[in-house]
């Protein structure tokens, strides 16, 4: 018996410390470092990896951070309200080391880590697929170019890291001067253009010859450089592969994604690990979404009328009902009161309508200021969240494709480096080529401080909600009196926020009847917020008087230079 | 049997008797074959009854002939039949009696046992044993389980909450399922979990694994000596639960019924409608603004004349209710010499305070020890538990994007979503409106989720098998082997519906299933050398201990679903269908020893260690040590003690030092580089898979280290039992996350850093005493505890890392060097603003609105901490810590005939709580006010005991927020149970056929005193106030034993 007991109790001690695995647990949800980076399909794994890195430009993984849009937010374009989802302290210029919403978690180096991983460590795989290896090392640099580019532009000096870091190495990294960092991207795009395949050969969203060229485009046009910002804009029409899609207001429509007119997008995929999650774009009252970024009514005014004259100008204009006779452009962009919508009820005569208080008797949830989650200015966001992309059930996993860049744009830039280097007949023909798609009259060739006030009129209309505002308020200057100048004059950005900008919101009710469109028609009786002294914050115009030119640059964050004091802090903070 | 020489215990500890005493008491034999000569003599059949001095029969009471191996134990009458010869001594023993001898002379006996007032016999629980209390040398706490039987637990943790010194017990929450109290022993030492280690029948497990009624007994290892043998799992401390096993007697069967109502123990209270509307104009016209609201506007919200646009809705009334808790326990136990058995069902139903929300549990347990022979010992136990838990659901946030565990069991989107809208909508939002349609607020109504059927379903099913086998070699030396498998399942339905207001509508219907669930294998091997000559006692215990852990979790989700009413995933479209899930194992092995030496029972020394290896860390510091020593010394059993030990008749020295381990810090793999997956893209529209670098590891990480040094006296004076115990505990090496430069672009790793020292002094006092039918008795216990944090690291200028956060609360809580732990960190105040203190615009602004606020006269006056005349977020300051200094418990109880009561009570002192949202604020939508509002300085100008109230559309604002005037002193005392109860005399009982029969009045929570604002629970967690409150209960219950 004690033979037979010791003989259990032996056996199945060792059946435990035998096995000396038996300590060694390891994940089964991860790869090994030490047997990855062997194949093609390795490469492709980790090759998709630094896209993922974009999500730290183009959704910084919050609800509300899907910065393609919100990146408007910091314009004069958009408002964010809600000052916990990290934009208006950036629009009003409050932002400080310890307050500074998104800029704090735009401060990221891991997007880049995985490319300088992926460069350091593509050479072990066994290439056998002639130009792959090129390829896709031509589309990392340019993802980390891009990157770059973006945070160059936001922080101003910034570390310029092009291998991965020890700790050691990590602690003592500065911030690299903008001009060298600049440089870099430059030459990093022009590195990568002939490895890569042009639009018609890659799958959309995946990086192709024109997006690079495009980036190199928006990299001189932001320094001004007209002339090499319209080498490569000229590259990229000469190259043939794509053109203007037919309707403006179509292309912003799930199911239209396709077209021949998008370079690059970056796409939520519904009940994907990327969906999206749709409440912070649309309206509170049918749908319950939170109406966290909407349109301003500064924007609305800025679209001509269809005869091609501004509001101030245009006999067609009635302040009454503003809404009609525009641009048609302005419908595809926002949604404005009396636009049928999905969710409303036949009460509701089925649409949007901020303006009254109350509706036949109750309380309006979309009015302002009856709900923290109305609309500050009345409008909403139609880019991209027209109704047909819109369904009850579908709003927290949408699916939508942001453009991050399209044809439109390079012939905007094209335009305008034409009109900036005196070639206004031929600025008048990339001007009138946008416009004539969606119908708007033709630009006469006249001089070139007016036609400078067009174009970057007509960016503004065309390419709303797409991100690339604050970029343009940015390097665009005016002069004492808000007036365009080419150069010498303060950015616009500051100019603007500090002197002409508030969140203003509309009164009144939809009209009886439909316009053409099948939209009732909106009736304005007032025009209020945003007054000074009106003590609505992040309304009233002084809110937005603390701009100054030291925002254009955002501040580290303090806890980011507590870890690293080679971290210096922004110039002005 | 005469190799029993520590059985586990089986008779209720409250009196210090169990039937393993009783054995122990017999002499060890001298030989195995100890055979009497009976056989030679007059054997007849004797029959004896065991009572003590108050007539109660005694259990398990050990009944010896004397000379002999022969005996038996009194079954639950007090009965015993033994076959012995006339003349024989008969030896009755049993634990907190003094040993009787008895001869046979007759066929039947009459034993009264007396009182063995010092009582050095008891048994307790140790790790990996049993040791006589007397003996102990570090520091154990036992339960009195006087104190925990018929009591109408929901579950075991709230039932420990004051009965021992050092060992604190939070119930933050009276959820059903969720009501599983904090325990916390001699403070909290770490950053990471600091729970303590739960052993069940000597494997680890959790307190809601175990049927109240099914526990025997409860130990609680606080120092480092009693609890190094468990390593590196037992920084945080043991709890050591034995459950009930059969006894050597006919089968008895007992049931156990409890009925009673729950109810809120309470809940903020909000003004009316029109209440508010004149406050609010009283608000306007206090800043010069028009009234917000006419006459008529104000008499439509008093008379509901208009409710569609004036509502007056009780929003807490439409919430909460009466609930039903009712539970029904059955207990058959027996068994003979050689074979006993327990088996037991336990159901319990609670249906919340809330509607649709209830719980059914159902519990079952089979204890069987056989002895198939001589030297051989077997223990077998199955213990079944399952949990069903319905919950309503809110319509928001539910699924978020990427399919997210929103609205999981316990996350802040699930039911505690439904408190904090009440605790926020506005009585002027109608729940309906007059066709029938919900009133909705931005975030919804919290009343349509309730009403929708939209429900969470939580099934938790736990089934632990334990079996393990002693075979004795010689009566001094045996082996223990035991394996021990637990396999616990959690499976979480959701099914989340859209909900339609009066306008609008909210959520998504879809229907999300996530399974996580765990699995445990331990072997343990433990040989055992027990031996006394000439007053030396030996008790020498090796140990071999393996274990693996695994863990799954999986989550499927759907949406678009053909109805509203089919909640499988497949009735959802196949085109919305997501799934995520992964795998985490833990393995661990360990040796460890124990050499217990005792001289007389007068000195004692006792030496623990554990070697612990574990796959969490790497390979070279995979192996941790945790040794402890202690010594004791009986200073009254020394001579110079004679002259007073009519006095004070037992006095005991201990001290002890020790180390431990913890190394529960969330990740499973710290030291192994992964390459994450599920980091791709979209390309074409669909997602494709990628991979990332994300983790930075630290090799060289190892485990939490605590040292404790104790130094404890027990004694007796008269009738007085005291304990009392100083301790230092420090632990080192806290396992923290070390935030790495941005530019690593790496996830911050885990290294050993921080320092936490808790010091203290507990105490426990009881008395008992008796007099005819009388007795009485009352017990004390406290622990005055210093917490301070030592070290937190160093930043990469070598200089100390100041503060960090402490993420335990939805509000600002840090850790900082040289204060306890969970300071609160806000604005300093000093009293309301005078007038000539007022600040203009943008001077006095509070720190979510910098330099944008107004301050008033009868506004809060924040102290400018830095003087540079500005009140911004750098005046914020450490405002003192959540966490309680002086935690204590006491409980008195008396009987008289067959009525006893019992009324025991728990408290903490100098603990601080923040509640933000049901402060409240006025509004038309998403904010009411707190009835104590009514005492603000805008309503009572001087004298008023709060500050001003903000005024809406005006930016005025910062008499709310994280500030000292709002800390609240969450010290209390409360009648955690009182019970009343009368015992059916067995004359009456027994020609039923019942041996005994008790029924009883139970009420838990019925008074509580506290230092909060009305409304407030002490023990509620901090924030937003929006769990799930508390519940006082009312129960009527019967106790029956056939």
């Amino acid at each position: 018996m004690k033979k037979t007991i010791f003989g259990i109790i032996a056996a199945a001690v060792l059946s435990v410390t035998s096995c000396s695995d038996f300590l060694e647990r390891a994940p089964q949800d991860a790869l090994s470092p030490a047997t990855f980076w062997q194949t093609e399909s390795d490469a492709y794994l980790a090759l998709t990896g630094t896209y993922n890195g974009l999500n730290n430009i183009y959704h910084n993984g919050h609800w509300t951070g899907y910065n393609c849009v919100m990146m408007d937010a910091l314009s004069d374009n958009l408002f964010d309200y809600f000052s916990w989802e990290g934009y208006s302290v950036m629009t009003t210029g409050n932002i400080t080391p310890t307050n500074n919403g998104v800029a704090g978690s735009w401060y990221q180096f891991s997007d880049i880590r995985a490319c300088n991983e992926y460069l350091e460590m593509e050479g072990n795989v066994g290439w056998s697929t002639p130009g792959l290896e090129e390829q896709y090392k031509a589309e990392v640099r340019t993802i980390r170019a891009l990157l770059y580019l973006y945070r160059s532009n936001w922080y101003g000096d910034f570390p310029l890291i092009t291998k991965t870091l020890s700790l050691e190495e990590a602690y003592q990294q500065p911030r690299s001067p903008r001009a060298e960092v600049q440089s870099f991207i430059e030459s990093e795009l022009k590195a990568s253009i002939d490895a890569l395949p042009d639009r018609s050969a890659v799958s959309q969203g995946r990086i192709c010859k024109e997006f690079a060229q495009g980036l190199l485009m928006r990299y001189y046009l932001w320094n001004s450089d007209y002339r090499n910002a319209k080498t490569y804009a000229e590259a990229i029409v000469n190259g043939g592969k794509l053109s203007l899609a037919d309707d403006y207001r179509a292309m912003f429509e799930v199911g239209n994604q396709y077209d021949k007119e998008t370079i690059f997008d970056f796409s939520f995929i519904s009940n994907t690990a990327r969906d999206l999650y749709g409440n912070p774009f649309v309206a509170n009252g049918a749908l319950g979404g939170w109406s966290s970024i909407v349109p301003t009514v500064d924007l609305m005014d800025e679209f001509e009328c269809i005869d091609g004259k501004t509001i101030e100008e245009s006999d067609l204009y009635d302040p009454e009902h503003p809404f009609l006779n525009r641009d048609p452009r302005l419908r595809a962009s926002m949604i404005y009161p009396g636009q049928v919508y999905t969710g409303y009820t036949d009460s509701q005569k089925g649409c949007y309508n901020s303006l009254p208080a109350t509706i036949d008797g109750n309380n309006n949830p979309d009015y302002w200021n009856n709900a923290g989650n109305a609309s500050k200015s009345g409008l909403q966001l139609g880019k991209y969240f027209l109704a047909s992309n819109v369904t009850s059930d579908g709003l927290s996993h949408m699916t939508v494709h942001f453009k991050v860049m399209r044809y439109a744009e390079v012939l905007l830039t094209l335009a305008e480096c034409d009109i900036e280097l005196g070639d206004l007949a031929e600025g008048a023909k990339y001007l009138n080529m946008v416009r004539s798609r969606v119908g708007m009259p033709d630009v006469a060739v006249t001089d070139q401080e007016t036609m400078r006030a067009q174009v970057r009129r007509e960016r503004r209309v065309e390419l709303n909600g797409e991100g690339l505002r604050r970029e343009d308020m940015v390097r665009w200057q005016v002069d004492s009196n808000g007036k365009w100048v080419a150069s010498g004059g303060t950015p616009y950005i500051v100019w603007k926020f500090q002197n002409d900008f508030c969140i203003e919101h509309l009164d009144g009710d939809v009209e009886n009847y439909k316009d053409a469109n099948g939209d009732w028609v909106a009736h304005v009786t007032g025009r209020t917020g945003g007054e000074k002294g009106a003590q609505q914050t992040p309304f009233a115009r002084e809110n937005f008087e603390t701009f100054t030119s030291k925002n254009i640059f955002w501040p580290i964050s303090q806890g980011t230079i507590d870890v690293n004091p080679a971290i210096k802090q922004t110039d002005g903070y | 049997m005469k190799y029993a020489k520590k059985p586990s215990p089986s008779v209720k500890l409250c009196f210090m008797m169990t039937l393993a005493t009783g054995l122990l008491a017999l002499p060890l034999p001298a030989q195995a074959n100890g055979s009497n000569v009976q056989a030679t003599q007059q054997v007849s059949t004797v029959r004896g009854t065991v009572v003590d001095q108050s007539g109660s029969p005694l259990i398990g009471v050990s009944i010896l002939v004397k000379g002999t191996t022969t005996g038996t134990v009194t079954d639950f009458d007090g009965n015993f039949v033994l076959d012995v010869a006339k003349g024989k001594t008969l030896e009755i023993s049993y634990v907190g009696y003094l040993t009787q001898s008895v001869v046979v002379s007759g066929s039947s006996i009459h034993v009264v046992m007396k009182e063995d007032a010092l009582n050095l016999e008891e048994l307790v629980v140790v790790g990996y044993g049993l040791q006589k209390k007397a003996n102990l040398t570090g520091s154990v706490a036992n339960v009195d389980n006087k104190l925990l039987d018929n009591r109408p637990l929901t579950n075991l943790s709230s039932g420990l909450a004051g009965l021992l010194p050092g060992v604190s017990v939070l119930q933050s929450s009276g959820q059903p399922g969720l009501d599983v109290g904090t325990i916390n022993i001699r403070g909290i030492g770490t950053f990471n979990e600091s729970g303590p280690l739960v052993i069940i029948d000597g494997f680890e497990g959790t307190m809601n694994d175990v049927n109240p009624n099914d526990v025997e007994s409860i130990s609680v290892l606080k120092d480092a000596a009693s609890s190094a043998i468990y390593g590196s799992k037992a920084a945080n401390g043991v709890i050591l639960i034995t459950t009930k096993r059969g006894k050597t007697g006919r089968a008895a069967v007992t049931y156990q019924g409890l009925v009673g109502v729950t109810k809120a123990t309470d809940y903020p209270r909000f003004m009316s409608s029109d209440r508010m509307a004149e406050v609010w104009n009283i608000a306007n016209q206090s800043v010069g603004v028009g009234d917000r609201f006419t006459q008529e506007e104000i008499a439509k919200f008093r008379n509901g004349t208009d409710p569609d646009n004036y509502a007056n809705t009780d929003w807490q009334g439409l919430l909460y209710k009466t609930g039903l808790q009712t539970s029904h326990n059955v207990t058959l136990s027996g068994g003979s010499e050689s074979a006993k058995y327990l088996a037991s069902v336990g159901y319990l139903y609670q249906n919340g305070i809330v509607r649709n929300y209830d719980k059914n549990q159902f519990s079952a347990r089979i204890n069987v020890d056989i002895n198939p022979f001589e030297k051989l010992e077997t223990s077998w136990s199955i213990n079944f538990m399952r949990q069903d838990v319905n919950e309503p659901l809110p319509s928001y946030n539910l699924s978020t994007s990427g399919g997210a565990s929103g609205g999981e069991f316990g996350s802040s989107n699930s039911v505690y979503q439904i408190f904090r809208q009440i605790n926020v909508i506005s009585p002027m939002v109608p729940y309906k409106y007059q066709d029938g349609s919900y009133g909705s607020i931005s975030d919804g109504n919290p009343i349509a989720w309730v009403e929708s059927g939209a429900n969470g379903n939580t099934l938790k099913n736990n089934l632990q098998a334990i079996g393990s086998a002693k075979y004795y070699f010689i009566p001094s030396l045996s082996l223990k082997a035991a394996v021990a498998y637990t396999r616990n399942t959690n499976d979480y339905a959701a099914h989340n519906l859209r909900v339609k207001y009066h306008s609008g509508s909210q959520g998504v219907t879809e229907v999300a299933f996530t399974s996580s669930n765990y699995e445990r294998s331990v072997l343990d091997i433990t040989p055992e050398w027990v031996q006394s000559f000439g007053g030396h006692n030996f008790d020498v215990l090796a140990g071999y201990h393996a274990e693996l852990y695994k863990y799954r979790y999986n989550r499927t989700y759907r949406t678009d679903m053909a109805n509203d009413v089919l909640t499988d995933i497949n009735a959802g479209s196949s085109s919305t269908a997501q799934a995520e899930g992964y795998t985490r194992e833990l393995a661990m092995i360990s040796w460890f020893g124990r050499i217990a030496y005792n001289y007389k029972g007068r000195y004692l020394f006792e030496a623990n260690a554990r070697y612990d290896g574990s796959s969490r860390f790497s390979k070279d510091n995979r192996w941790g040590f945790f040794p402890s020593f202690s010594a004791g010394w009986r200073f009254s059993d020394e001579r110079f003690w004679n002259a007073i030990r009519d006095v004070v008749s037992n006095a005991k020295l201990r001290l002890s030092w020790g180390k431990l381990g913890n190394q529960e810090i969330g990740s499973y793999y710290p030291t192994i580089t992964q390459m994450s997956l599920g980091y791709g893209t979209i390309f074409d529209g669909k997602y494709v898979n990628g991979t990332v670098t994300r983790n930075a590891v630290n090799k060289d990480l190892k485990w939490e280290a605590t040292k404790t040094v104790g130094i404890g006296l027990d004694f007796k004076i008269w009738k007085l039992n005291a304990v009392l115990d100083w301790y230092e505990k420090t632990t080192t090496g806290i396992l923290m996350t070390v935030d790495v430069p941005a530019a690593y672009a790496l996830s911050n790793y885990y290294d050993n850093i921080g320092k936490v020292r808790n010091r203290g002094f507990e105490f426990g006092i009881t008395y008992d005493d008796h007099h005819g039918d009388w007795s009485w008795g009352a017990g004390i216990n406290g622990c005055f505890n210093n917490n301070n944090v030592l070290n937190l690291g160093n930043d990469v200028n070598g200089n100390p890392v100041e503060y960090r956060s402490a993420d335990v609360d939805q509000s600002t809580v840090r850790n900082v060097v040289g204060k306890p732990m969970n300071q609160y960190y806000g604005y300093e105040v000093d009293g309301f603003l005078k007038a000539g203190e007022e600040k203009p615009h943008a001077e006095g602004g509070w720190a979510d609105y910098e330099g944008s606020s107004v301050r008033r006269v009868g506004d809060l006056k924040f102290v400018d901490q830095n003087g540079d005349g500005q009140i911004n977020g750098d005046d914020r300051t450490y405002l003192g810590s959540m966490d309680p200094k002086f935690t204590f418990g006491f409980h008195l109880n008396g009987s008289w005939k067959g009525i006893d009561v019992v009324a025991f009570f728990q408290g903490a002192l100098g603990g601080k709580r923040y509640m933000g949202d049901a402060l409240g604020a006025l509004g038309t939508s998403d904010v009411k006010l707190n009835t104590l509002w009514e005492d603000s300085y805008i309503l009572k100008g001087e004298g008023a005991k709060y500050p001003n109230l903000g005024v809406p559309g005006q930016n005025y604002s910062g008499n709310t927020g994280q500030n000292s005037f709002w800390l609240q002193n969450a010290s209390y005392c409360r009648l955690k149970e009182l019970q009343i109860g009368y015992t059916i005399p067995q004359q009456v009982t027994r020609k039923i056929g019942i041996s005994n029969c008790r029924v009883f009045y139970s009420g838990q929570n019925l008074l509580t005193v506290s230092g909060m604002i009305k409304g407030f629970d002490p023990e509620s967690p901090s924030g937003r106030g929006n769990g799930f409150p508390p519940t006082a209960v009312n129960s009527f219950g019967l106790n029956v034993t056939f």
